[in-house]
């Protein structure tokens, strides 16, 4: 049953955390993206891929908001920062030094543990509601800093155009290429959010987030190094969300600093409150959800932010642990 | 033999002074009981002891070494546990989570299996035919178990009790204090609670320490401590204030 790495003797505990049920999620995670690899395949409509690829990257973005936010029970609101950093960091890898964008994207990974740091430390002083209002700052404060970042080829306010194309093992994906954008997005989608809630949160850095969110004096008690599991967190959900922002930046070809705009943190936002936060897939499914809803809603034009609100409010009242109180019975 | 000591020890909060000097020693094995009326300094007496408090002054050792500046989490490593009055657990997991979220992070903070096995702790608790139960579901007396398994699961030598009696009834306290007893008895481990309690302390305890004011009053056996006119002066005063 549960592999126990200990010495001690706990076969009669069976647990997610002992890896409990790890092969047959697993299995059925697969298959659904195994389904979605097909779908992408019968749809003809490039715009329908265009929305999906959004909601591959942007569920990158919101499963590691979720680990920081929804598991590790941090008020961390610089996701969007490392987002940036990302998208930066690969664009102007890829642009100036000339790295293949598949390399750049992954370089974006080692700056986003970086930036995980820098908000990290500081961050890691506070406690509750000043996290939230210190990393909202440090969101508040990156877009002068870009315009400023001109002189170092940042862009300023037009930001970074031309940023090259994928180029996969000799092959040149253009942005206009959806069908092939909607597999890459998908297949690295697919995998970090299988690191994410596969490995990390089912793992024993899972367990010591989780007891820190809900009764951090006893996590402390019983052993849990609070400084290194929530730097942890900062730097696990920084690594995957600068991952997503390299994606974002070589399949639109332009970054600028709009990505740090309300709208982009309000959408965010939505999507983790109609989805849930600290139960997967909830907070997943409020991507499909509320970026194809947003879709949906477009033939409302200026009604559809309110209907946005509409249904977070709505979600709010009638499910207040969002679509993921749903799947809340566990056996 | 001893295992524990406070040496001097005093804890400053800018100008309130809620531990003064405070010296006096804890043996392997026994159970302590503190006692003193409410605002006494019995919490923070802990917290110094566990790593919640840094003592302003003064040195805590344990086994022979200072740990005045270890944290909390690095003196669970060390074999120094506690649990709470209020027992806050990890809510959104199941009652045997709980149990192996102690015994992997005691593992880990002391970097070796933690030498009490599951069984025993599960043997102790009676825990052991709710262990898929929801933590959150548990009822209070269950919920203390859970934290003593927790706790038991990190491998102590020592284990801090704030106020384990707390919101039992009679029947409880007595179901409960069993479970303290055996505790020591079958793993040796020393047990320090605070208690408001005094009869049942002096039932269970070995020596009682009686604080006030943040100053030690006395600490010697129950019967001697009880029956000390300034003590139950102390006792009977408050009663009294309040």
């Amino acid at each position: 049953m549960s592999s126990s790495k200990t010495k001690t003797e706990n076969s009669h505990i069976t647990s997610v955390f002992t890896g409990a049920g790890l092969r047959q999620h697993s299995l059925v995670y697969w298959a659904v993206i195994a389904a979605l690899a097909l779908a992408g395949g019968l749809i003809g409509d490039s715009y329908i891929h265009h929305i999906f690829i959004l909601v591959f990257i942007w569920c990158v973005v919101i499963a590691s908001w979720d680990l920081i936010l929804g598991y590790a029970g941090i008020f961390n609101y610089a996701q969007l920062v490392f987002f940036t950093f990302g998208a930066y960091g690969s664009a102007m890898l890829s642009i100036y030094a000339g790295v293949t964008p598949l390399l750049a994207i992954l370089a974006a990974a080692g700056i986003g543990a970086v930036i995980g740091v820098v908000v990290a430390v500081p961050s890691l002083r506070l406690k509750g509601e000043y996290v939230a209002l210190f990393t909202f700052a440090v969101h508040l404060a990156l877009p002068p800093l870009i315009q400023q970042g001109k002189a170092i080829g940042m862009g300023g306010n037009t930001g970074l155009l031309g940023i090259p194309w994928l180029n996969l093992f000799g092959y040149q994906v253009s942005s206009i290429d959806k069908l092939t954008w909607y597999w890459v997005s998908l297949a690295i989608g697919a995998i970090c959010v299988y690191l994410i809630y596969f490995v990390i949160l089912r793992g024993r850095m899972g367990l010591a987030f989780i007891a820190m969110r809900d009764a951090d004096t006893f996590a402390l008690a019983i052993g849990v190094n609070e400084y290194r599991y929530k730097m942890l967190a900062f730097v696990a959900s920084a690594v995957f969300t600068a991952v997503a922002g390299g994606v974002y930046a070589h399949y639109t070809g332009v970054v600028t600093p709009r990505v740090l705009g309300t709208e982009f943190f309000l959408m965010a936002m939505v999507m983790l409150a109609i989805g849930g936060m600290g139960r997967f897939p909830g907070a997943v499914l409020g991507v499909f959800i509320v970026v194809i809803g947003n879709e949906l809603l477009r033939s409302f034009d200026d009604y559809r932010l309110l209907l946005l609100g509409v249904a977070v409010v709505l979600t709010v009242i009638f499910l207040p642990l969002g679509v993921a109180g749903l799947f809340r019975k566990r056996g | 033999m001893t295992q524990m000591s406070l040496e001097n020890v005093t804890m400053q909060f800018g100008s309130f002074r809620a531990l003064t000097d405070m010296s006096f020693h804890i043996d392997r094995g026994e159970i302590l009981g503190v006692a003193g009326p409410n605002g006494a300094g019995k919490s923070t007496l802990m917290n110094v002891c566990t790593g919640g408090l840094r003592a302003s002054s003064g040195q805590v050792s344990f086994n022979g070494r200072d740990v005045t500046r270890f944290k909390r989490h690095a003196r669970c490593g060390l074999g120094i546990a506690q649990t709470f009055q209020i027992p806050t657990l990890l809510s959104s997991l199941t009652v045997g989570e709980n149990l192996l979220a102690g015994q992997i992070f005691g593992t880990e903070v002391r970097g070796e299996a933690t030498g009490i096995s599951m069984d025993e702790i599960l043997f102790l608790t009676q825990l052991e035919d709710s262990l898929q139960m929801d933590a959150a579901q548990a009822d209070l007396l269950t919920r203390k178990r859970i934290m003593l398994g927790a706790a038991l699961a990190t491998g102590p030598e020592i284990i801090f009790m704030d106020e384990p009696l707390g919101g039992l009834n009679a029947e409880e306290i007595v179901e409960f204090l069993q479970v303290i007893r055996h505790v020591r008895e079958e793993l040796g481990i020393t047990i320090v609670m605070v208690e408001h309690k005094t009869r049942a302390l002096a039932e269970i305890a070995d020596r009682v320490l009686i604080i006030n004011f943040g100053e030690f009053v006395m600490l010697d056996t129950p019967q001697v401590v009880l029956n000390d006119e300034h003590v139950v002066e102390i006792y009977l005063g408050k009663k009294h204030d309040a």
